[in-house]
């Protein structure tokens, strides 16, 4: 029985991934799917909560890795938000303030899609 | 045979369908033994048994945190790079409790990992390519006070350490 689970919410224009549990290389495939998902629904923001993941290894980072680019080809981003901190302290190993918006609460990653809407507007 | 992207043999055969676990002890050391089969489904019961003994050994939280994702990476690059993917091979892991400080040893017997050819990929680099693989050697090496690899004969071992207090230059105690 897998220690991982992934719970689909929509807040706003966003799909809100929340994970909960144990993501690796067994789990990290439902993370995955769940991306799918979210791109066969036509969605592109997805926020990921994660505040209740326990635990994360590099192949579930990866996944971010993996489909990060095409979403942004999108117009849509991935936002990671609540992370503990010896979760968030794997993701800074990696590198991954570098590349992705990691944010404190879901609020305020539904505020940088939202400001992020606004430029966009402008700009057109 | 090494493993650089290149084809692959594998020689054992498999083993067990669960899990084995055994005890040795000598004077001021205990080890502790866990086979499981070439699976990712077993990462969970590998961290956890690391968890319990690291917790036994006197570890704080955070010690104990890195402990467990450095040998999930380890087991992990065994079971889809040394094995590729093929769950029917056995991975061995040891730990050790010393008084200065806690092993893990993980061996295999498929292809061989050379780590003078690893090098560090570049994230934003990965992220053009949609390619996710490479990192965890890096965190094994960022979280770990030693990580040495050999290998004598057919077996391959990584051996992941941490030291009590801030690292002595010290030899590695692996058993190849």
């Amino acid at each position: 029985m897998s220690n991982f689970s992934v719970g689909f919410r929509p807040n706003g224009e966003a799909m809100v991934l929340d994970l909960k549990g144990e993501l690796d290389a067994h789990t990290a495939s439902e993370l995955e799917a769940a991306i799918k998902k979210a791109q066969a629904d036509n969605i592109s923001r997805i926020i990921v909560n994660g505040e209740n993941l326990q635990y994360i290894s590099s192949a579930g980072l990866g996944v971010f890795m993996a489909y990060i680019d095409e979403l942004r080809t999108a117009g849509g981003d991935i936002k990671i938000a609540a992370l503990q901190p010896k979760v968030y302290n794997v993701f800074d190993l990696l590198g991954f303030p570098m590349l992705f918006d990691i944010v404190g609460t879901e609020e305020e990653a539904i505020a940088r899609f939202d400001a992020e809407s606004r430029t966009t507007r402008n700009l057109a | 045979m090494q493993r650089a992207g290149l084809p692959v043999t594998s020689h054992d055969a498999v083993v067990r369908a669960k899990p084995a676990l055994s005890v040795t002890n000598a004077v001021g050391r205990s080890t502790y033994h866990l086979a499981i089969p070439s699976s990712t489904s077993h990462l969970e019961e590998v961290r956890r048994f690391v968890e319990k003994h690291a917790r036994q050994a006197g570890f704080n939280g955070d010690a104990v945190d890195q402990l467990k994702i450095a040998v999930d990476e380890a087991c992990t690059n065994v079971i889809k790079h040394a094995y590729c993917g093929n769950p029917d091979h056995q991975v061995d892991i040891s730990v050790n409790i010393a008084s200065d400080r806690f092993t893990i040893s993980i061996r295999d017997k498929g292809i061989r990992f050379d780590p003078n050819a690893y090098h560090l990929p570049n994230i934003f680099e990965s992220v053009r390519q949609h390619r996710a693989g490479g990192y965890g050697v890096h965190i094994m090496r960022s979280l770990m006070d030693q990580v040495e690899y050999r290998s004598k004969g057919p077996v391959n071992e990584v051996c992941l350490i941490k030291y009590r207090q801030a690292s002595p230059a010290g030899t590695a105690e692996c058993g190849c």
